[in-house]
């Protein structure tokens, strides 16, 4: 069966390698170290359904790099990962329903899985 | 001396006329008689003689009374002149001297007035003294706070990713444990050990970030009243059956512009404090009231109360009574914080064995009540 293409950008490499690790047996991960190879992977691969960017990059943050993306493609759903506590530029993602929702880092492994479970489960509706 | 040779005018005076008299009487009866032969004549002439001797002695008399007693009249009267000249001296001596006891008491009462305005300002000096002293250790404290809270914004969120590795690393080593299927017992403390340590350090780093919390909307309508009533619910299990709330809140419901949340948070933090602080059973009384511009509420615990010296340092980042690991220390510098931002004051008395105070003001604008 075709799994679920996700991807995941982020600036820190055990990050990306273990969030692939947690998740490579019922996904299939795709990971970039920045915005602008994020959307490059976006571009290879038309059929990433998930992104998840964290915030903080160099050259382009996730608020840009996210904008972009939907801008390209408003079908993939979006969320942010951050350290950071919630700032208004994020909220103002999630108010114009560009982002979905905003999770935290240190990353709750649970709380993501269900999170992409139910989300896949709408869509096959 | 002068008495003995002048005698006295009585006895001047009596033998004077009883001289005259006498002689009168003696010559005049053997003149007449020589000189008048007639019975009957010399019987008118006794009258008339009479007559002339009463007449000549009376003028005498009149003239030598008059005499003595212009003289008398004289004394009389220049002693009534001493008299009430004294008198006047007298009395305006008095008067000066009553005058000048008026001015001295005038002068005195200016004194004493004086004195008293020297005492009050004396004491306003020491309030405002005791002002400026207390708003120095307010500006202390909160420069003290937004140093803190700079420095732990940028540290907080570094935290976040290395975290985040070791979160991974260990959920990995369980998944690698679990399908290796590698006896767990020992094993299994270890895991534990670094779930703990990374769930403090979650917690720290989360306080820190609300610590420093600068984004949340201020311009929410809070209603004082019904958010602490939400917080005694939150604490419910808490508090129930082992401490009694005494709620003395004002008639009218009072607001205050800010945000709901933070202030959920204000007195959650509060309240939770006074529940430690009482061992077994105890009261916590929450008395709110309006006055001017300003909401007052006190908190008021009877538990354990806090040392003298700790109170300075009671909203210091990290500082706090419990042992290692229970509550970060966090709790009243973020109460402290939120309240700055909220424009108010807090401040904590309390004595050992007795009890604690917490006492909030804010301000709450008219407006807010529209």
């Amino acid at each position: 069966m075709h799994k679920t293409k996700i991807l995941y950008v982020d600036d820190e490499p055990f990050n990306l390698m273990l969030f692939e690790a947690h998740l490579e047996k019922d996904f299939d991960i795709i990971t970039a170290i920045n915005g602008e190879e994020g959307i490059e992977k976006l571009r290879l691969n038309p059929d990433i359904s998930i992104v998840f960017s964290d915030l903080k990059m160099p050259k382009m943050n996730g608020i840009e790099f996210v904008t972009k993306a939907y801008s390209q493609n408003a079908t993939i759903i979006y969320y942010m990962v951050t350290g950071f506590d919630n700032n208004d530029e994020i909220n103002d993602l999630m108010e114009n329903k560009i982002l979905k929702k905003h999770f935290h880092k240190p990353f709750n492994m649970k709380e993501i899985i269900s999170e992409i479970n139910s989300v896949l489960t709408l869509k096959n509706l | 001396m002068g008495m003995k040779l002048e005698m006295k005018f009585e006895y001047r005076i009596v033998i004077i006329y009883l001289v005259i008299g006498l002689t009168w009487i003696s010559f005049s009866d053997k003149a007449v008689s020589f000189l008048v032969a007639d019975l009957d004549l010399l019987t008118s002439i006794q009258t008339y003689k009479g007559w002339f001797f009463v007449v000549i002695t009376g003028f005498l008399y009149f003239l030598f009374l008059k005499k003595h007693l212009a003289t008398l009249r004289k004394t009389e009267f220049e002693l009534e002149n001493h008299k009430n000249n004294l008198q006047r001296a007298v009395e305006e001596s008095t008067a000066e001297l009553d005058n000048a006891i008026k001015k001295l008491e005038l002068v005195n009462n200016k004194l004493l007035f004086q004195n008293s305005i020297i005492n009050r300002k004396n004491s306003e000096l020491k309030m405002t003294l005791d002002d400026l002293k207390n708003t120095q250790n307010q500006l202390f404290q909160a420069d003290k706070m937004a140093s803190l809270g700079i420095l732990t914004a940028g540290v907080a969120h570094e935290i976040n990713n290395p975290l985040n590795f070791i979160v991974g690393g260990v959920a990995g080593l369980e998944k690698y444990f679990e399908i290796e299927k590698v006896p767990h017992n020992k094993i299994h403390f270890f895991i534990e050990a670094i779930h703990t340590g990374v769930d403090r350090v979650s917690a720290i780093v989360k306080g820190l970030n609300e610590m420093s919390r600068t984004n949340d909307h201020l311009n929410e309508k809070c209603d004082v009243h019904e958010i602490i009533e939400n917080c005694v619910l939150i604490l419910s299990s808490h508090l129930k059956h082992r401490i009694l709330i005494e709620k003395k809140f004002c008639a009218q419901r009072i607001f205050v512009k800010g945000n709901v949340g933070q202030l959920h948070q204000v007195f959650l933090n509060i309240l939770m404090n006074s529940n430690q602080a009482i061992s077994e059973s105890g009261t916590i009384s929450i008395v709110t009231n309006r006055f001017e511009n300003k909401i007052k509420v006190q908190i008021i615990d009877d538990g354990c109360g806090i040392e003298k010296e700790l109170i300075p340092k009671l909203m210091d980042p990290f500082f706090t009574t419990k042992e290692p690991g229970k509550g970060t220390g966090l709790g009243l510098a973020i109460t402290y914080n939120v309240i700055q931002s909220h424009k108010g004051t807090l401040k904590i008395e309390s004595k050992p064995s007795i009890g604690t105070k917490a006492l909030i003001v804010l301000p709450s604008n008219i407006e807010v009540y529209a």
